[in-house]
This record gives C-alpha cells, sequence and structure tokens, in this order.
C-alpha cells in the first residue's frame, strides 16, 4: 500500500508506506509540520503518514511542495518517498540530442561510471 | 512565442471580417506552384519569418509565372532570412494596389489603454515616417470599457491628415475589425501596413499580430506554445521550460538560451556555462561580471517570486540539460524569497541528474544564497553531502556579484586543473 497524492503543478508524491512503522526518525512528518500555511503530512497511529488535508485541498495548492518529505527520508528515514514531475518532452530531447552527440555533462559521467 | 507568422495572422483577419490576399502558406516550391496555380497568377511569394523588413531584404518576391514561382521558392528557402531558416513561404495573390495605408491597434502602457494608429502613408517606411514627421501617424487612445464603435472609428480616420471620404468609409469597417480583434485575442500589437487600397476596397496586405505572453493559456485555438519572447522561434528546451508554469502560479522560471549551441561563446573564446538567479539585476550584474573573465552564459534563467521546490527541480534539470555547459552558477539577489525551498529543489534535480555521487557534480557549480532562510538553504547542501564535493562552493548574503563571479572563476579554474578539462 502506498500513500499518493497529486500536486498543483502537475506532479505527485508517493510514499510506500509498509516501510514507515520501523523508521525511527519519522522525517517527512517533521520537516512537513514546519511548513506554512501547515502540514500535509501528520503522523497516523500506525506509525505511517498520512494526510491532514483532502485529496482536493493538496491538488489545489495546499501542498506548498517544498520536498522536504522527499529528501529529509532520502537521509534520515527509509528512503520510501518518490517525486513524479513531468517535464513533458525533456527526455525525448535529452535522446535527440545524444543521437547527434550532443550529450548533456552530466549524462557523459553517468555513462562513464555504467562502463566501468 | 506569441507573434503569429504573417500567415497565421491573416487567418485571424480573415476570421474577423478583414478582406486578405487569397493564398496559402506551403512548405515546399512544388507546392508553391500548385497554389500559385489555384489562385492564379501573379503572386506574391512571401518568406515566413518573425522579422520585419522582409521586402527590402529579399524576403519577398513577384512571379508571373510557375517557372519563377518554383525558383522563387527556392531561392527563399535556401538562404536564411536575418538569420532565421526559413521553413513555409506564403504564396498569394498579387495586388493591385492604388495606395497603401497603416492600421493598427496597440497598447500604451503610459496611458494603460489601448491605442488606435492611423497613417496614410503607410507602407515599408512607416517607422521612418512616424520618426520624421509624428504628425503623419495618428494615435488615439480608446475607452476600452466603450470600444470603438463604427461612428468613432469615423472620427478618427477623419482627423486623420489626408484622408478622403472614401477612405473613411472603406476603411470605418477594417478599423472596427482590428479593434475586436486586439480585445477578442488580448493582443499586445495588431498591425496592418500596408492595408492595401484596390479597385474592391482594402485589403490586408500584411498583418501583425503579437499576443499577450500571459493571456496564451486563454486561447488554445491559436496552438501557441508558452515561452519567453525572444524575437525569434523558441529552442526545444524553450518550449519545455515554457511548460513550467502553466499549472502552478507559484514564483516563476523563466528560460531563455542566449548560445543555444554554443557557437556564440566558442566564436568569443569564452567558457559556456549555465546561469540561473532570483532577480534579473542580480542576474545582469552578475552576467556582466562574468564575462571579462573568460565565461559566457548560455542561458538566462530567472526563478523569483518564491517558486516551490517542484518548479526549482524542474527548471535546473532544463538548465543541466543544455549539453555545452561546463560549469554552473546560482545567485539569488537579496530577496524574500524562502532560499531552503529553492535549495531543496535544486538538490533534489541534483541528485537526479547526478545519481552516481548522490548529486555531487562533475563541473564546478557555485550557489550564492542571499536573502530569507539562506543560512537554511546552505545546511540543506550540507545535509545532503553536496557542499562536500570538490567542485561546489557555497557563498552567503556576504559576498557581492562580482565576489561571487571571482569565486565562480577560481573554482572553474581548479576544477580545470584538477581534471584536465579543456574549455
Amino acid at each position: 500500500m502506498s500513500l499518493e497524492f497529486h500536486l498543483l503543478s502537475g506532479g505527485s508524491i508517493t510514499i510506500h508506506t509498509p516501510e514507515c512503522p520501523s523508521c525511527e526518525s519519522k522525517a517527512c512528518v517533521k520537516v512537513c509540520a514546519e511548513q506554512s500555511p501547515g502540514p500535509v503530512l501528520i503522523l497516523g497511529e500506525d506509525g505511517r503518514p498520512c494526510l491532514k488535508p483532502t485529496l482536493t485541498e493538496i491538488k489545489r495548492g495546499v501542498c506548498t511542495e517544498c520536498l522536504g518529505c522527499l529528501l529529509e527520508c532520502g537521509i534520515h528515514g527509509n528512503n520510501v518517498v518518490r517525486f513524479q514531475a513531468p517535464l513533458e518532452g525533456l527526455e525525448a530531447y535529452l535522446a535527440e540530442q545524444e543521437a547527434a552527440g550532443r550529450i548533456p555533462i552530466y549524462r557523459q559521467d553517468a555513462k562513464q561510471v555504467e562502463s566501468t | 512565442m506569441a507573434r503569429l507568422y504573417e500567415y497565421q495572422g491573416k487567418e485571424l483577419l480573415r476570421g474577423m471580417g478583414i478582406p486578405v490576399p487569397r493564398g496559402r502558406a506551403v512548405r515546399d516550391p512544388i507546392q508553391a506552384a500548385k497554389i500559385a496555380q489555384e489562385i492564379g497568377l501573379p503572386v506574391a511569394i512571401k518568406a515566413q519569418v518573425l522579422a520585419g523588413r522582409r521586402g527590402k531584404s529579399g524576403g519577398i518576391r513577384f512571379a508571373t509565372t510557375l517557372e519563377e514561382v518554383r525558383m522563387a521558392a527556392r531561392a527563399l528557402f535556401r538562404e536564411p532570412l536575418h538569420g532565421i531558416p526559413v521553413e513555409a513561404i506564403l504564396v498569394e495573390e498579387r495586388l493591385e494596389i492604388r495606395r497603401e495605408i497603416y492600421l493598427a491597434v496597440t497598447a500604451d502602457p503610459s496611458r494603460r489603454q489601448p491605442v488606435v494608429l492611423v497613417s496614410l502613408t503607410g507602407g515599408v517606411d512607416i517607422e521612418e515616417t512616424a520618426a520624421q514627421d509624428p504628425r503623419q501617424v495618428l494615435r488615439t487612445p480608446v475607452n476600452i470599457r466603450e470600444g470603438l464603435l463604427d461612428h468613432a472609428a469615423r472620427n478618427i480616420l477623419r482627423k486623420t491628415p489626408g484622408a478622403t471620404s472614401a477612405d473613411i468609409l472603406s476603411l470605418a469597417p477594417v478599423l472596427c475589425s482590428l479593434y475586436r480583434t486586439y480585445r477578442q485575442f488580448d493582443c499586445k500589437l495588431v498591425e496592418i501596413n500596408p492595408v492595401a487600397l484596390t479597385s474592391a476596397g482594402p485589403v490586408a496586405a500584411d498583418a501583425r499580430v503579437d499576443i499577450d505572453d500571459d493571456a496564451i493559456w486563454r486561447h488554445p485555438e491559436l496552438g501557441l506554445r508558452m515561452t519567453e519572447e525572444t524575437g525569434r522561434p523558441p529552442t526545444p528546451l524553450e518550449v519545455i521550460a515554457g511548460t513550467i508554469d502553466v499549472g502552478d502560479h507559484r514564483g516563476t522560471a523563466h528560460f531563455v538560451q542566449l548560445d543555444p549551441d554554443g557557437s556564440v561563446a566558442r566564436e568569443l573564446g569564452k567558457i559556456p556555462v549555465a546561469f540561473d538567479c532570483v532577480g534579473t539585476g542580480a542576474s545582469l550584474t552578475t552576467m556582466d561580471e562574468l564575462v571579462p573573465l573568460g565565461y559566457y552564459p548560455v542561458n538566462f534563467a530567472d526563478t523569483s517570486g518564491n517558486p516551490s521546490a517542484s518548479k526549482m527541480y524542474r527548471i535546473t534539470k532544463v538548465i543541466l540539460a543544455q549539453p555545452q555547459i561546463q560549469g554552473y552558477l546560482f545567485i539569488s539577489c537579496i530577496s524574500s524569497q524562502q532560499l531552503d525551498n529553492t535549495a531543496r529543489g535544486i538538490v533534489a534535480a541534483l541528485k537526479e541528474v547526478f545519481p552516481a555521487t548522490g548529486g555531487q557534480p562533475n563541473i564546478p557549480m557555485l550557489f550564492a544564497f542571499r536573502g530569507a532562510y539562506d543560512e537554511e538553504a546552505v545546511q540543506v547542501f550540507r545535509d545532503h553531502g553536496i557542499a562536500a564535493s570538490p567542485w561546489v562552493e557555497l557563498l552567503g548574503r556576504e559576498v557581492d556579484e562580482r565576489d561571487a563571479a571571482l569565486a565562480f572563476h577560481k573554482l572553474h579554474r581548479r576544477w580545470r586543473d584538477a581534471t584536465g578539462s579543456v574549455p
């Protein structure tokens, strides 16, 4: 079971909550509590994060999309938060550039890493 | 892009009841000849580029035979016009023009209302005419609540130097339709130069239509893309960046490529670097400091108005997708923007594009956080291990734009010496 909510920007946050009870930090909830106009994520009785506002309220912009949950869970929690942010056309653009030999410098690095 | 091509502008005018020449836009010489045959010779063949003075630059040709049509079309497609490749040409009937009139509706920022411009000496030299003898171009503000009714249009034309009764009667309906076009499509400028007075009445021989960028979303029927106004067709990355603000009003992410293929930097012998800034003033000042040090910002970006971290994440990915960059510099003006959120967005993007190193980049990157929550922003970089990278420099509000540029220069030299990267 995952907790998923859609954002005003068109992206979404997904939290793989079965991993959450074992998390000692509850970092996602803590960082969210610091955000104005108030938390989106609160701690449920089962030790998993749950939503305070409704999905509709979040979609209308209650979540400030600070990405604190994503980053804090990554280093203090179980790294179970995922952020999907569509950027229409970027992957196709990068593929075209790559085919033409114009590879972004960070992808060049990734290729070197992969080949070793 | 908010400026329409001539053929698109003419379609819009035709839909609003303004007569335009018969014709069609095509993308190859064979089609050009086919259209010319359909509408009948002689024809005008006009390069469709977003630039003025096409006639004087060889972008408009005339043909009396189908062979001439093909030759003219081939010539137009072969050579860029004002440096812009010609991807389409408009083939249309050649008008028998008795006189040329200038009509336009635009916004007057000082009055904060639309203004109608009329001159009976329209044509290619209208700018010179207006500069040499401003009285030749009559400017009349329009009360936006009243609009432009037929009697008001006639009164405007009556005051235009040299207007005859026939001019007034034939041009008033065109002027009213032009004003309706301006309002209905949220234009910044609608211009017909010239309105050709022919035996059949007035015809729009050219059309310039600029839509207000901020209103593009209200006109999906126009098929325009949300990009910055640059005076040239948008690059693919600019089109992608243009989608970032579409559904999210919180802050802005402006992105313009100044040197899309790195050729300008190469020509000048400069090092191409990517750039992002909070505030255009700080942005321009920093760019001015970077250039004499040997760097060339290949893009302009302004992420201000307190954008969400997710917006920062997106624009950072776009900025870093520029293939030719050999460095990246972010600087904020002293602003009220919540910079810890800004930092989170950048860090999330870095972790994604540099997964093997947990977000530590392989090119020199300088971040100058100056303003609200700037210390927290720096802490975000520390918490995620990116500050520990030898190629990352983090600065705070103690530095000015020159300090930041010099620090970037020092970092870049260190990176170059250590990695052997040749700019």
